[in-house]
């Protein structure tokens, strides 16, 4: 539904997209992960229309969107990160504008209301004005109206910030709904759990560049560390090969068990002061880390070139 | 190009004015009580132009209906801002409405309000002000909606040349004040300084004033306002491709 291809942006001197190539079918969620100022919000942008690349082709189903940007607008739904609602409005007529431009009218947009009301939680809501609806029923809302058209290819940036639990579960149970029925899901997100809760696939974008693209258990078993944390009352003490934050010790091994025995053989000074220890087993965040947070090295060139 | 969609928009943008009726309220109410304090003024000077018998409205009417459309510019111009203050911009421009579209959309509301206002305005002054339309009805709803699309397109070019509510809201009070006084929509023209009589024809107020006041106390008809509409359509030409050079979809404005 989705193919990028060496798709590249800058803006003045900074690049922000090098080289992103990206493919994602019908049915398909893809969990778009990567650090603050990766590019996601550009990537999404560019997709939808709003912004040009300098190079690279996108195609959303068989539709060039660089050379075509109104015919492929048509097939997809955007939310974007920030909230975008008409405050002086009902919900009601929040979604039917964009049902309506949508070319859906009649008894299909009222169906199309209900149900996406009733899929978040908004049915009780559709005549109240939108500015006066709590942050995370706006939330809802906000998405709601990228989704009313059951667009084919759905582009949600960061769809939960600020929503509370509950509003995250029901647009998170929403989107696995719509994928269910052929969607393609772009999903950029910070909250690493919300990719179990989605089943999606991941594509971590660092550095202008997808560096993983894959399922989460392949990803976190090519990329996750594991290691030993230790909690300590008080400083921890100095301990060989640890990391200190706080009162933790932590330290990447690949054997955690045999870290531990060793450690707390040695640990005859302190122990009365260890709280808990933990083993850290590789997962989607200890990937993800490995994968987005700079090595001394890089920060130290990008501190040089600053 | 879908009707359809156009449509949709403009009635968004229609409920979008209606659901926070100030400033439409404002320029229709303000304008009223004017002329109830100005009339006087206009019956003297028509006077003394030689229209006898003038009530007066046959100034302050067209007049105020004139300064305060160019007021109007303003909601136009909100209509832009309240989408980039809202975060709606992107969600619109990410719609399967075209550009086209989306400007035809949200341009009319703004011009239907102008037109309704100025309706308003001739009815109340044709009730309350003995105000006598002794030319063509037709000729008068020309030199009106040459005026509206006039005014559209300088909404656009405002739209176009600020980025924040704040400049564009100061812009056009300011610029509705000297338009609106230089064209003789406040006094009329025969009392203004020489200097001003001499360069008020580079105000459109001058020509929309003229040919309302062509059908409304000359009796002329279509032909007597023809230089006027012709006037204020080719000036509405240059001012829409000027705003069109200068306006863009991706630019940012600030709702402060």
């Amino acid at each position: 539904m989705l193919r990028i291809r060496n798709l590249e942006k800058s803006y003045a001197s900074h690049d922000v997209l090098r080289g992103v190539d990206l493919d994602i079918s019908p049915g398909e969620i893809v969990a778009l992960l990567g650090p603050n100022g990766a590019g996601k919000t550009t990537l999404a942008s560019i997709v939808a229309g709003l912004r040009r690349p300098d190079s690279g082709s996108i195609r959303v189903g068989d539709i060039d969107v660089v050379r075509n940007a109104g015919r492929a607008r048509t097939l997809l739904g955007l939310a974007p990160q920030h909230l975008g609602i008409y405050p002086t409005l009902t919900a009601r007529q929040n979604l039917l504008l964009f049902g309506r431009i949508a070319g859906v009218s009649g008894r299909g947009l009222r169906d199309r209301i209900d149900e996406v009301s009733t899929g978040l939680a908004l049915s009780d809501l559709l005549d109240r004005k939108a500015g006066i609806l709590s942050g995370g029923q706006q939330r809802r809302l906000h998405t709601a109206m990228a989704m009313l058209h059951r667009p084919r290819l759905l582009l949600l940036d960061e769809p939960t910030v600020g929503a509370d639990v509950e509003s995250r579960r029901q647009i998170l149970a929403f989107v696995r709904d719509l994928a269910a029925r052929g969607t393609a899901v772009c999903y950029a997100t910070h909250y690493l759990p919300e990719v179990d809760d989605l089943d999606a696939t991941v594509a971590v974008l660092n550095g202008g560049r997808i560096v993983y693209r894959g399922s989460v258990s392949s990803l976190a078993r090519a990329h996750g560390t594991s290691g030993v944390r230790l909690a300590f009352r008080g400083d921890p003490p100095d301990l060989a090969g640890f990391e200190t934050d706080g009162s933790h010790a932590f330290r990447t091994v690949d054997q955690p068990g045999v870290e531990i025995a060793r450690t707390l053989a040695d640990g005859t000074a302190w122990v009365s002061r260890l709280e808990s220890v933990e083993i850290i087993r590789p997962s989607l965040e200890t990937a993800y880390l490995a994968l987005t947070v700079p090595t001394t090295t890089e920060t130290e060139e990008q501190t040089h070139v600053a | 190009m879908s009707l359809k969609r156009i449509s949709a928009i403009f009635r968004h943008n229609t409920r979008v004015l209606v659901s926070d009726p100030g400033p439409i309220i404002v320029t229709t109410l303000m304008p009223l009580v004017l002329m109830t304090f100005l009339q006087g003024m206009g019956r003297t000077v028509l006077e003394s132009e030689g229209f006898t018998g003038a009530s007066g409205a046959e100034h302050v009417v067209p007049g105020m209906a004139v300064l305060f459309s160019l007021f109007g510019v303003i909601h136009l111009g909100m209509s832009f801002f309240q989408e980039h203050g809202w975060g709606t911009w992107d969600r619109l421009r990410a719609s399967p409405a075209s550009p086209i579209e989306i400007l035809l959309g949200k341009m009319l509301p703004p011009a239907s309000i102008i037109l309704i206002q100025t309706v308003v305005l001739f009815a109340a002054g044709a009730l309350l002000f003995d105000l006598d339309i002794r030319g063509s009805v037709v000729a008068l709803a020309a030199m009106v909606l040459t005026t509206t699309v006039f005014l559209i397109a300088l909404s656009m070019l405002a739209v176009a040349l600020f980025t924040t509510i704040s400049q564009l809201s100061a812009a056009t009070n300011v610029l509705a004040m000297i338009l609106g006084g230089l064209g003789g929509a406040l006094a009329p023209l025969s009392v203004l300084p020489d200097w001003a009589q001499t360069i008020a024809p580079i105000s459109p107020a001058y020509w929309s004033l003229m040919g309302l006041r062509a059908v409304l106390l000359e009796g002329g008809g279509m032909q007597a306002v023809l230089v006027p509409v012709g006037i204020l359509l080719g000036a509405s030409l240059v001012v829409a491709a000027l705003a069109a050079s200068r306006f863009r979809f991706t630019d940012e404005k600030a709702w402060v």
